[in-house]
This record gives C-alpha cells, sequence and structure tokens, in this order.
C-alpha cells in the first residue's frame, strides 16, 4: 500500500520535476506528446517504493534515470506508434528547430548521446556525475562526450558553450 | 535565433497544467497499487497455455514460446509482430538441471549476422524460481539487473567478433514459478548465419543492485545472490535466415569520410551494414587540438587514426515505416584501417519487414525491394 500522499508533496514533485521530465523526455524521444505520462509514470514509481534519499541531488538523479527508463519503455511501446493526437490542454509543443542550430544538430545524434549532452551542458552535471545517474562506466560518457562535442564543436562554440 | 538554452528553457508545462497533473497524480495515488498489468496479465495468460502443453499437442507450447520471445522484446507485440516470430521460432528443447533448477534452450531466432536463443530458467517442484526475502523483494522492480556469474557467449562457438546486449529478462514476479530470457549475440564479420553446435554454461543466477549516489558518495552496489546451480547444455542451432539483402553500391558522407555501401542487411531483429570508406586524413587533422585531444598521449596522426577507426556508426540510420513512422538505429563495430567498416546492431524490438518503408543511412535513402 502506499503512503499516504500530501496535496504539498503532490505539488511539490509536479513543481520540481515536471519540466525536467518533460525536457528529458524531448531529448530523448525528440517529442513532447508522452512526456505528461512519462511525468505520472515516474512519480507514481516514486511513490510506490519510498526510499531514503540523502539528499535533493540524490532525489533528483534517482528522478532522471526513472525518466530515462519510462523513455525507452515509451521507444518499444507499439502504442507510441499508433496512438491519437492527446488532448491539447495536456501538450507542450515541440520547439521549432532551426537549420545550423545546436539542437538541430543535437537530432542526428542517437538518444544516448542527447541526453549526455543535455545533462553536461544545460543540467550542469560533471561527466562523473553522469556516469553514476546513468550507471554507465565514467569513461564511457567520456567518450560520449567527447565524440559528442568534436561533432558539435561549430554549434557549440556559437552558443558560447566551448 | 534560439539559443540551446533558451530553447530548453522555452519547454516547460504551464502553471494550469502543473496544477491539472498535480490533482490527477493525487487521485492516482488514493487507488490501490498495482503492478504494471503486463507483468501479471502475461506471466499468468502465458502459465495457462504453457499449462495446456502438457495434455494438448504441442503448437500449444511453440504458440506459447513464440509469444514469450515476442513480448521480451516488444510487450503486447502485434498480431504482425507474433506472426513474423512464429514463423522464424526454431524449437530446440535441450535442458540442464542442477540443484532442482532446470535451464532450457527453448527456441531460436536468427538471420545471417544474429542469434537469439530463449531460455527458461524453472525449479522443478513448482515453487517459485526466487524465494521472496528483505534482500529479493525488489529484484523485479527494474533498477535490478539479472545476471549469471559465469555464462559461456556463444561467440565461443564461431570465429568471429561478436557482442551482447546482456541477458533480455521477460517482465517476472516473485510468485513467477519460471523465468524467461534472451540471450542475444550479434557478430560482425561472418557472412554465413552463425550456426552448428553449442556448448554453453550457465552458473550461479544472481540480482545486480545499482544505486547512484551525488557528489563523490560511491553508488551503493551489491549483488544479490537469487539461484545456485550449474547448468551446462549442448545443442545444435540451425534456423531459417530471417535477413533479406538489399541493394548496394549508393554513396553516402559522414565525418570527413566517403562511403560505398558493400552489403546491407535486414531483419525483423537486426540490420547489419558494411562499407568502403575513404577519409579525408587533412580535414581530420584540421580539428586536432593538443589541449582537447582525446585520448591523450597519442600524436597527431595516432589521434587521426583513433579517429578513423573508433568513429561511431554513421547518423542518422533510420528504418521508415510504411505507416510513416520511423526509428532511430544505433549500429556496433569497427572501420578497420584498411578501408572497411563492418557494423551490426539488434534493435531490440520487433520490427516485421513488411511495415519497413526504407532503410536511410546518413543522406541515402534505399527503399525495401519488393
Amino acid at each position: 500500500m502506499r503512503p499516504t500522499l500530501s496535496r504539498q508533496e503532490a505539488e511539490r514533485l509536479v513543481n520540481t520535476y515536471s519540466d525536467l521530465i518533460l525536457r528529458l523526455s524531448y531529448t530523448y524521444l525528440k517529442e513532447t506528446e508522452d512526456a505528461k505520462d512519462i511525468c505520472q509514470t515516474v512519480f507514481l514509481k516514486f511513490l510506490e517504493k519510498p526510499r531514503a534519499f540523502d539528499s535533493p541531488d540524490h532525489e533528483k538523479a534517482w528522478i532522471i534515470r526513472s525518466a530515462i527508463n519510462a523513455c525507452k519503455d515509451v521507444l518499444k511501446s507499439h502504442w507510441r506508434k499508433t496512438t491519437v493526437a492527446l488532448d491539447a490542454a495536456s501538450r507542450v509543443p515541440a520547439p521549432e528547430i532551426p537549420e545550423g542550430s545546436l539542437l538541430a544538430a543535437l537530432d542526428l545524434l542517437p538518444p544516448k548521446y542527447r541526453v549526455v549532452i543535455y545533462l553536461y551542458y544545460y543540467e550542469g552535471y560533471a561527466a562523473r556525475e553522469i556516469a553514476e545517474i546513468l550507471g554507465r562506466p565514467a569513461a564511457t560518457v567520456n567518450t560520449q562526450l567527447s565524440r559528442g562535442r568534436a561533432r558539435l564543436r561549430r554549434v557549440l562554440e556559437s552558443e558560447g558553450y566551448v | 535565433m534560439k539559443t540551446y538554452r533558451e530553447t530548453m528553457d522555452g519547454l516547460s508545462f504551464s502553471s494550469e497544467q502543473k496544477h491539472a497533473m498535480a490533482e490527477e497524480l493525487l487521485d492516482a495515488a488514493q487507488r490501490e497499487p498495482r503492478r504494471f498489468p503486463r507483468k501479471y496479465t502475461l506471466t499468468a495468460v502465458i502459465a495457462a497455455l504453457l499449462a495446456l502443453t502438457v495434455t494438448a499437442c504441442a503448437t500449444g507450447g511453440f504458440q506459447a514460446l513464440s509469444m514469450i520471445f515476442a513480448n521480451i522484446l516488444h510487450p503486447f507485440p502485434t498480431e504482425s509482430q507474433t506472426q513474423t516470430i512464429q514463423q522464424l521460432f526454431t524449437p530446440i528443447g535441450v535442458s540442464a538441471t542442477d540443484n532442482g533448477v532446470t535451464i532450457t534452450a527453448e527456441g531460436v531466432i536468427g538471420d545471417s549476422h544474429s542469434t537469439a536463443v530463449l531460455y527458461s530458467i524453472r525449479r522443478d517442484n513448482g515453487e517459485p524460481l526466487i524465494p521472496e526475502t528483505e534482500d529479493t523483494k525488489n529484484v523485479s522492480n527494474g533498477d535490478n539487473t539479472l545476471r549469471f556469474e559465469q555464462e559461456t557467449p556463444f561467440e565461443l562457438m564461431i570465429d568471429s567478433a561478436g557482442f551482447s546486449p546482456g541477458l533480455l529478462f521477460l517482465d517476472f514476479t516473485l510468485a513467477d514459478p519460471t523465468l524467461y530470457f534472451l540471450n542475444i549475440w550479434t557478430y560482425s564479420s561472418v557472412n554465413t548465419p552463425p550456426a552448428g553446435h553449442a556448448e554453453v554454461t550457465f552458473e550461479n543466477l544472481y540480482s545486480h543492485e545499482f544505486v547512484p549516489r551525488p557528489n563523490d558518495i560511491p553508488p551503493l552496489e551489491r549483488d544479490i545472490p537469487l539461484v545456485q546451480g550449474t547448468w551446462n547444455l549442448s545443442f545444435d542451432i540451425a534456423y531459417e535466415d530471417a535477413s533479406i539483402s538489399l541493394p548496394v553500391g549508393q554513396t553516402f558522407s559522414y565525418e570527413d569520410l566517403t562511403c560505398t555501401i558493400t552489403d546491407l542487411r535486414l531483419s525483423p531483429l537486426s540490420l547489419h551494414l558494411e562499407f568502403d570508406y575513404t577519409a579525408d586524413r587533412e580535414a581530420i587533422a584540421a580539428r586536432y587540438d593538443p589541449e582537447t585531444a582525446f585520448p591523450e598521449g597519442l600524436s597527431k596522426e595516432q589521434w587521426v587514426d583513433w579517429q578513423i577507426i573508433y568513429l561511431p556508426s554513421p547518423t542518422p540510420i533510420l528504418l521508415t515505416f510504411t505507416d510513416g513512422s520511423e526509428v532511430s538505429i544505433s549500429l556496433g563495430g569497427d572501420l578497420s584501417q584498411e578501408g572497411h567498416a563492418i557494423l551490426s546492431g539488434t534493435f531490440g524490438d520487433i520490427y516485421p519487414l513488411d511495415t519497413i518503408e526504407s532503410v536511410t543511412i546518413g543522406d541515402v535513402t534505399i527503399p525495401m525491394t519488393e
């Protein structure tokens, strides 16, 4: 049985993490249609098994990892290919992707590269932290960052990241 | 033009949407918690099907095993996906027993460069395979990875480099007497279906639990023993090659390489790509920056060689389906110094060939042949 959820806690979860999950969903799936469902999946999983987190950072790392796992499940789901349009009120439009932008360049990379680049450049995690969050060897993340940076060098420079 | 940060900052739910999500979360949280329905429903249905096979004809067990195979790769598969797997599935039916637990190589599906063998592991007395304890109660929650201490790879059978995504288990609960898993191997350098005689050993099933922690605190990791035993299986692998060959000879460019496709094979489970390439070494060398070069300690020429050999696979590699949707594919393998690349990859899903419209490699799109 889940512990009782207070309105305050429900609002805390949504206000703290729903945008993070939306951005992760977009980064991984290149669309935003499933983001709301992924939010609910992650939050319900969070509530089903109460965990003692050492810190807010620890809790955020768990949310990130769970959201990515939920994105992977969506990729495998038959319903993603055949679903009809969702209620417009629950959708956030996907951003326009200007030609030559960093977002356009990222679109050409596999999902796992996009996620690493997002966590490094947007969320500000170090490579070692990304490795811990994703459960990958640090050497793997370093290689993905290095290759990603090499491929994105020109657009990263134009947007002031390098 | 908006920057990446500005674009991502703009991705957010409105306050009204967040309020609605919080209300929905409160409502959902007050309902009884449920496991994801596919776990209970799937295993119950499959258990019922398999129970029928004791007295019914063998096709009942074949169908159940095909359905299990399909569900590992694609939970609740479509009719087309199920039929595809049923058409390709070749039964094996070889077992080994130790410590009251039996592992059976149930069947195989393969193509020109990949094999996927379905195994089952069950307690002979019909009791749950994994006893529920304080340590094991969370092993089916998706945060744990089930492994064997020893798992003889099928690659020993043939003279080729291969790689595997690890064992893929069908979702299970601790009440299940039987667990099912796929062992998929992809080979980069064989030109005939990797078949033959297999000697496979599994030893001591355990669960690897990994809980990341922030900052400099090492993650919590532990291995939880589940089932002790050593299982040696000996069986022949033979199957109908599920691949088709697509037209080759197209040229595409990526990463300062000019590439010509020499082999492109596609099956419902995997894709195999080979191409010859010439590298613009001057263009690659122009990117060399001794302060940021990775890996460190290489000369400029060595760094250029490394850039070529360890390039990621071309992107995008896309499958476009007849319904207009598409999926991005990642391949593994290497570009050799002799100017030839061999890349393969399994999809982790089932794509019936009659649902695929075309394959895109970089800027080249190859339609499916009729």
